[in-house]
């Protein structure tokens, strides 16, 4: 009597599963054809079988990423953000002198923006001046985007994949949860002018700096990356640019990478553009109209002539 | 237990299954923890058919719903399937809505307040936006929403400017007063949701491609 029991429960998951594959492809579900769910069901099987997926080492109690920073308000996000993007004028370069240029770039991040995992807060895009072929965002929502990298672009729908990956990390704050184990948080729950002052400010200064030393060099853990490209290629998509635009600057990239200068740009701190190209693509079957979208390459292009190099 | 017994328990269940099928409706997710509990109350039943048949009322019953939420901001509730029609209210963040029927890009929806009208795919979505991450993450953490509530949202919306804060850090650093006034510069430009209207409308993107 058990045994059967234990057969009808076991029938009956499977009855979920199959169903629920079918299912997930109807209309009301924007987004999702009808490979979607087989497909991330197998992405996540995968992600468990490798033993160096951030899901098994979850699975398997390795990696705990309870912190402080998940329940961090605001303004103490935004606060390390600003901290950071002056080290990032430092680094990469002042904003180019181009306020047409400056809006238009930031006309497109709030559109994506506004479509995103993470609405509700403010976001500002700066074009700075630097042959580095680099996009990088502050915790808050402080996203640069190289005049290297915007010469590279070729089109409006790759540009906003590309301020989309950004926009990305900023909603699933994976700046801030690579630094969460730092001593700067011990015992503050909120930035204030008192925690900026003697032991703590000097605390927050080492915090600042590895969150430079992560994001301009050594780079994000590989699966922040794979879950911003997703989230790029949805956000673009739910926008109404074609998602294919992400991908298109990923080939670009892979074009030209072998002459370009690789410390301190997105070569050097992000996963193989060839394994990310190859991850995006299986990700396209979800958006069956994406070509139908916007592409608009002499609206950009209008705007790219004005960047010198 | 005999077979007509077990067999007019099931026909019982299957009533009640009929009563709670607009329930269900409205809580697809709900549905793949209580189908376990169906199937474990239903021990008594010797016969797999019955069980097996019951198992995929639940689960068809399950995704029939069309329950969405509202994932974008600026998201505007419109009388006619296009961008050009009247606009019925802007619907916030979070707010969960139900699909009526849908015309190419265009939802005609129903948020819970009873607001009835047409809204472009993009701004919504099949999963609440409080579960943003959609990754695991969420499942195995407290590392939860980043939503902030309205009010704060509008707080750091007003916010111009580098944050007291973010001088002391200059200072300490001292860090060159030009690329203080270049973050200050880039922190000014603050972009309105009808620019951003204005911008996809004259770019034929998303909700204004013809």
């Amino acid at each position: 009597m058990n045994r059967r029991i234990a057969i009808v429960f076991f029938v009956s998951l499977i009855c979920i599963m199959m169903v629920s594959m079918v299912f997930s492809g109807t209309d009301h579900r924007i987004a999702k054809g009808n490979t979607t769910a087989p497909l991330q069901l197998a992405g996540l099987l995968d992600k468990l079988l490798d033993p160096e997926s951030k899901e098994s080492k979850m699975l398997s109690g390795a990696v705990s990423i309870l912190g402080s920073t998940s329940e961090m308000d605001y303004k103490s996000e935004r606060t390390i953000g600003e901290s950071l993007a002056l080290e990032g004028f430092r680094r990469y370069g002042l904003p180019v002198k181009d306020p047409e240029l400056q809006e238009y770039v930031n006309l497109v991040g709030n559109a994506v923006a506004r479509n995103s995992g993470r609405p509700e807060i403010p976001y500002n895009f700066v074009v700075v001046e630097s042959p580095l072929q680099n996009a990088f965002s502050c915790p808050g929502g402080i996203i640069f985007i190289s005049s290297g990298l915007l010469k590279t672009i070729k089109s409006e729908d790759q540009l906003a994949g590309v301020l989309a990956h950004e926009v990305a990390h900023v909603g699933h704050k994976h700046a801030l949860k690579s630094i969460q184990r730092a001593q700067f948080f011990n015992g503050v729950g909120k930035i204030t002018a008192a925690t900026m002052e003697g032991e703590k400010g000097k605390e927050f200064e080492n915090m600042i700096g590895s969150l430079q030393d992560t994001l301009f060099d050594k780079g994000l853990d590989q699966g922040m990356e794979f879950e911003a490209d997703v989230g790029a290629l949805e956000t673009a998509y739910r926008t109404g640019y074609d998602p294919n635009g992400f991908v298109g600057v990923l080939k670009e990239l892979k074009k030209i990478q072998s002459r370009s200068t690789q410390k301190g740009s997105w070569f050097s701190t992000h996963p193989p553009l060839s394994e990310r190209i190859r991850k995006c693509e299986s990700q396209l079957g979800r958006y069956p109209d994406a070509e139908s979208l916007a592409h608009l390459p002499d609206r950009f292009l209008k705007y790219q002539k004005r960047v010198s190099h | 237990m005999g077979l007509r017994q077990s067999i007019g328990n099931g026909l019982k269940k299957r009533f009640k299954i009929s009563i709670m099928f607009t329930w269900f409706q409205n809580n697809s997710v709900e549905c793949v923890f209580i189908l376990p509990a169906g199937v474990l109350a239903m021990k008594k039943c010797r016969f797999c058919v019955v069980l097996v048949a019951i198992s995929f009322l639940f689960v068809i019953s399950a995704f029939a719903g069309g329950t969405m939420w509202v994932a974008s901001e600026n998201a505007k509730l419109k009388s006619a399937p296009k961008a050009s029609s009247t606009t019925v209210s802007t619907l916030a963040v979070g707010v969960k809505i139900s699909v009526l029927e849908t015309e190419k890009r265009w939802y005609r929806i129903r948020a819970a307040s009873g607001e009835e009208g047409w809204m472009y795919r993009g701004k919504l979505s099949d999963t609440p936006p409080s579960n943003e991450t959609e990754s695991s993450d969420n499942l195995f953490s407290s590392m939860q929403s980043s939503r902030i509530s309205a009010d704060e949202a509008q707080t750091s919306r007003s916010i111009r400017g580098l944050s007291k804060e973010t001088e002391q850090y200059a200072k300490q650093r001292g860090t060159p007063e030009v690329y203080k006034k270049a973050l200050d510069e880039v922190l000014a430009i603050r972009i309105t949701n009808n620019q951003v209207d204005l911008f996809l409308k004259s770019g034929r993107v998303g909700e204004y491609a013809p």
